[in-house]
């Protein structure tokens, strides 16, 4: 039975080792939130996804923080503050996704991705 | 001039002439022609066992098939050199105005050129391989054959030789004069580079998946790995080399600093490399031992395996919100084929190991006892199964969108310093093993003989990994200055980042030393496992320099104004100038000076050009790096702000808003001069900003070429610039304007980015050494059981 000691210990340490990895990811991967669980969510990397508001978006040029709303699919709205570099093709954006956490009910974002409609990649049907 | 209303409206515009369309319909049907010949020569393999005269035709044909994916690609490249614009894709992606190097990398910039370039790097290693495939051919020409006919198939829908809409006029194809041009941001020279190499790789895959097939099924689980294991070397450094490029080019033009992002694009290429580094060590207990035939069975399909799902995960369009690479969705039927192709392969190849790998196996035990003690093998054996399951753990990550939308909600997504810590753990037991086990020999060894081996290696690495923290000590960037820095641990709390850092250097020094160790050792003695030692000192050279680059990475944000200099880490960096011929010249840049507190300076020159897109203005930013052998200062530049406020705001008369922190008051319309050119109207205004209150009159001139704006100063901060003036209302839309643009940098300080160049280029070399050392020599190939006619 000796011979079978290597890989034994090798598919204990295998399947140890790729629980450990699925309980890190469940725990750890960055949800994708709707506004509401973002509210009841202590999470600094939040990925919150919706549509932008486009009148009201506001950019401070003094201490370059954006503002704006976020419609998610719930309907629900939240305002999104954005300090830092400014997403270049944030004006032709309709979707964004915004990483960050709540604060003071506001959502403090510290990425934005945006999406959006590219002219490049057409569509197909 | 008299115009003639009844005339052709397209009458300017250029006919595309006769030979384009031609080589377009060439291109189509050349398609299908391969598609045919390809599954006739898949048929034709198949029955060759019980019809051996139909192995003759099964081979002809698969030439003929393999050849004729060709076409296309020539075809395609033929239009892009000559500026057809009157097909879709060429259209869209190319620009007679662009170099010659874009209009061929056009061909492949978009999802049906890159599947046409997938189907002709694997066409080009069948052919180079359906000879040599000895006693397996037949399954290995089926295989082959049906893999290629599945690409084809998908080319079928994927075409790239669909004509523009409405390009046809009256039985006539008109030709655009200009195409949209390949998207500004992959206009650099590793466009060109970059996707042929990484693709060369991707195509590569095949083989070893054939082999392991035809191995199954012949019940020969010897022979393959003879066969196939130069090539698994050459595609090993192939992918590196490609995986490097790509994470060398997202350094050069993206503008965040980075290598390596943990994109999903990113990992579907990396997952394959590190299953071939696993098929490529066990092929080496197998030579040596004869064992773990049935795991290298495996592990020779999941590479292509792995590659496939990648593909299909990444263009279905499930990733759509993490990935950084925008696909456009896929022609359904061509999905439909992927998705369907995926399967058959899947299932089909988990079912063949089931059923044979086991008992194939058997067959090639060489009567040497096991071990259990430390031996090489049993060090190859934890070592492998780190690598594959590093790999399955990246393939997991990648795919942890989809499976967590499948548990519920919305999904989440595995970010960088989540996979750093996961992959940590897999990395410090690698690293461990591959300082150690080339020391270990074959037979079993006790733990202090194999000490005694090490011990000098191990005693250099620790003094090497204190000297580069001495080296990296002092200066505002230096190892004190991240006295402060921690990593996040998975305690869900943070360690402090020095020793931390110091655990990795030290690991990547100790495969570094061994690697180097073994190299001489076997270069003296003229071993062919040079090679393979290289590689080592290459892959650890290279992560050592991911790691301090980016563990050490310091970065702040600044605006910097003409005439007004801003800091940014220890620099004081002030605007110099625009340098090119206009801003349209894709060789502008803007150049800033960079003074350290010593007052050295140098100029940084990120390159800011503009471009038009439709009726648009866009800017274009290239990042500036400064590269010395000790470290790089990375300089991102963002569009320059010019406009204080997205959009045009529109005031009414006596109407008074604060609009971002600025207060406009529209007291009242002014008018000078009756209508006609010279004419002009304005706005009296009183602005408020944060320097002051000014009263403010912006006008705009009735002129020969239309109503111009004029700039009128606001302080000595703004122009207000008026942009419409309603004739009814007289509410008009004022724009603010900076006087001078505020131009947003990054700068990043990135500590031994020079390691990860040497390191791609030595890992590469040493890859290519073991594949030209390990390449068949005729003379000692095993013998076929028959030769092959070709």
């Amino acid at each position: 039975m000796s011979m079978k000691l290597g890989p034994l210990i090798s598919g204990v340490v295998a399947a140890t080792a790729l629980s450990a990895v699925v309980i890190a990811f469940t725990t750890g991967a960055s949800p994708y939130v709707t506004i509401q669980q973002a509210k009841a969510s202590t999470g600094d990397r939040l990925h919150l996804a919706g549509d932008i508001v486009k009148s009201t978006v506001q950019n401070d040029v003094y201490t370059q923080t954006l503002t704006f709303q976020v419609i998610d699919s719930n309907g629900d709205r939240i305002k999104v503050k954005h300090k830092g570099e400014k997403p270049a093709n944030l004006s032709e954006a309709t979707k964004v996704v915004a990483v960050g956490k709540i604060e003071n009910g506001e959502f403090q974002s510290s990425e934005l991705i945006v999406k959006c409609p590219s002219k490049y990649e057409a569509e197909k049907k | 001039m008299e115009h003639n209303h009844n005339e052709d409206p397209f009458a300017n515009i250029p006919r595309a002439e006769a030979w384009s369309l031609v080589v377009g319909q060439a291109g189509s049907i050349a398609v299908y022609v391969a598609l045919a010949f390809l599954v006739l020569s898949g048929i034709l393999y198949l029955i060759s066992g019980k019809v051996p005269k139909a192995e003759k035709f099964a081979t002809i044909s698969f030439v003929i098939g393999s050849i004729s994916i060709f076409v296309p690609f020539g075809c395609l490249l033929a239009l892009f050199i000559k500026d057809q614009f009157q097909y879709e894709y060429v259209f869209s992606h190319g620009d007679s105005l662009t170099e010659l190097k874009y209009k061929i990398a056009g061909v492949w910039t978009a999802q049906e050129g890159s599947f046409l370039l997938w189907a002709c790097a694997t066409s080009l290693f069948g052919l180079l391989t359906i000879g040599g495939s000895g006693l397996y051919r037949r399954t290995y020409g089926t295989v082959f054959a049906l893999i290629l006919s599945a690409l084809c198939g998908i080319l079928a829908y994927e075409s790239p030789f669909d004509l523009l809409k409405d390009v046809v006029q009256k039985g006539e194809v008109l030709m655009p004069p200009r195409g949209n041009g390949m998207t500004p941001s992959l206009q650099n020279y590793w466009v060109v580079i970059h996707p042929p190499t990484i693709f060369l790789g991707f195509g590569a895959l095949t083989i070893f998946f054939a082999y392991a097939v035809g191995a199954l099924v012949h019940k020969n689980a010897k022979d393959w790995i003879t066969y196939c294991r130069p090539w698994s070397l050459a595609t090993l450094a192939i992918l590196g080399l490609g995986l490097s490029m790509g994470g060398l080019w997202a350094y050069e033009t993206q503008g965040w600093g980075g290598f390596w992002a943990w994109d999903p694009v990113e990992n579907v290429s990396l997952v394959p490399w590190l299953l071939m580094a696993t098929l490529i060590h066990g092929i080496i207990v197998q030579n040596v031992r004869g064992r773990w035939a049935a795991s290298n069975l495996i592990m020779g399909g999941l590479p292509f395996l792995s590659f496939v799902y990648g593909t299909f995960l990444t263009r279905s369009g499930l990733l759509d919100k993490v990935s950084v690479h925008s696909f456009a969705s896929m022609d359904r039927n061509a999905l439909g084929i992927l998705r369907g192709f995926l399967i058959f392969l899947v299932v089909g190849f988990i079912a063949l190991c089931i059923w044979r790998a086991k008992s194939v196996a058997k067959e090639t035990v060489k009567p040497i006892d096991p071990e259990n003690g430390i031996s090489r093998e049993n060090s190859y054996r934890f070592g492998m199964m780190v690598l594959s399951m590093l790999g399955l753990v990246i393939a997991v990550g990648m795919s942890w969108p989809v499976i967590a939308a499948l548990r519920g909600g919305q999904g989440a997504r595995v970010e960088e310093w989540l996979y750093h810590q996961v992959v940590v753990w897999f990395f410090i037991p690698l690293m461990l093993l591959m300082g150690a086990a080339p020391f270990v020999s074959w037979r079993e060894m006790g733990a202090k003989a194999l000490f005694g081996r090490i011990a000098n290696v191990l005693s250099l690495s620790i003094g090497l990994t204190g000297f580069t923290f001495i080296g990296l000590m002092d200066g505002p960037f230096g190892v004190r200055s991240h006295a402060e820095s921690t990593v996040r641990n998975p305690m869900g709390g943070t360690w402090p980042l020095i020793p931390v850092l110091g655990l990795l250097m030290f690991l990547c020094w100790f495969v570094a030393v061994t690697g180097a160790w073994r190299a001489i050792e076997l270069a003296k003695k003229w071993k062919m496992s040079v090679g393979g030692f290289v590689s080592h000192l290459g892959f650890a050279v290279l992560i050592g320099g991911l790691i301090l680059s980016r563990g050490m990475e310091k970065k702040q944000q600044s605006f910097v104004q003409s005439g007004s200099p801003a800091s940014a880490l220890d620099y004081v960096v002030s605007f110099k100038k625009l340098e090119g011929k206009d801003l349209f010249d894709r060789d502008s840049k803007a150049v800033f000076e960079f003074k350290d507190p010593a007052g050295r300076t140098f100029d940084a020159t990120p390159g800011l050009y503009y471009y038009e897109q439709g009726e648009e203005l866009k800017t274009q930013v290239w990042p500036f790096v400064k590269s010395s052998p000790t470290h790089d200062v990375y300089v991102a530049l963002f569009p320059p702000v010019t406009d204080v406020w997205d959009m045009p705001k529109t005031f009414k008369p006596k109407e008074k808003r604060t609009v971002d922190q600025i207060t406009v008051e529209y007291l009242e319309p002014t008018s000078n001069g009756t209508t006609g050119v010279g004419a002009k109207f304005g706005a009296k205004m009183r602005i408020t900003t944060r320097t002051g209150t000014f009263d403010v009159e912006p006008q705009m001139q009735v002129t020969e070429g239309g109503i111009q704006p004029l700039l009128t100063p606001v302080g000595t901060e703004f122009f207000a610039v008026l942009g419409r003036m309603d004739a009814a209302t007289r509410a008009v839309d004022l724009k603010l304007m900076f006087q001078k643009p505020l131009y947003p940098l990054e700068v990043f300080y990135k500590p031994m980015t020079s390691l990860v160049w040497i390191g791609t280029g030595i890992l590469t070399i040493g890859g290519l050494m073991s594949a030209f050392a390990r390449r068949r020599r005729h003379s000692k190939a095993p013998a076929p059981l028959s030769p092959v006619e070709v």
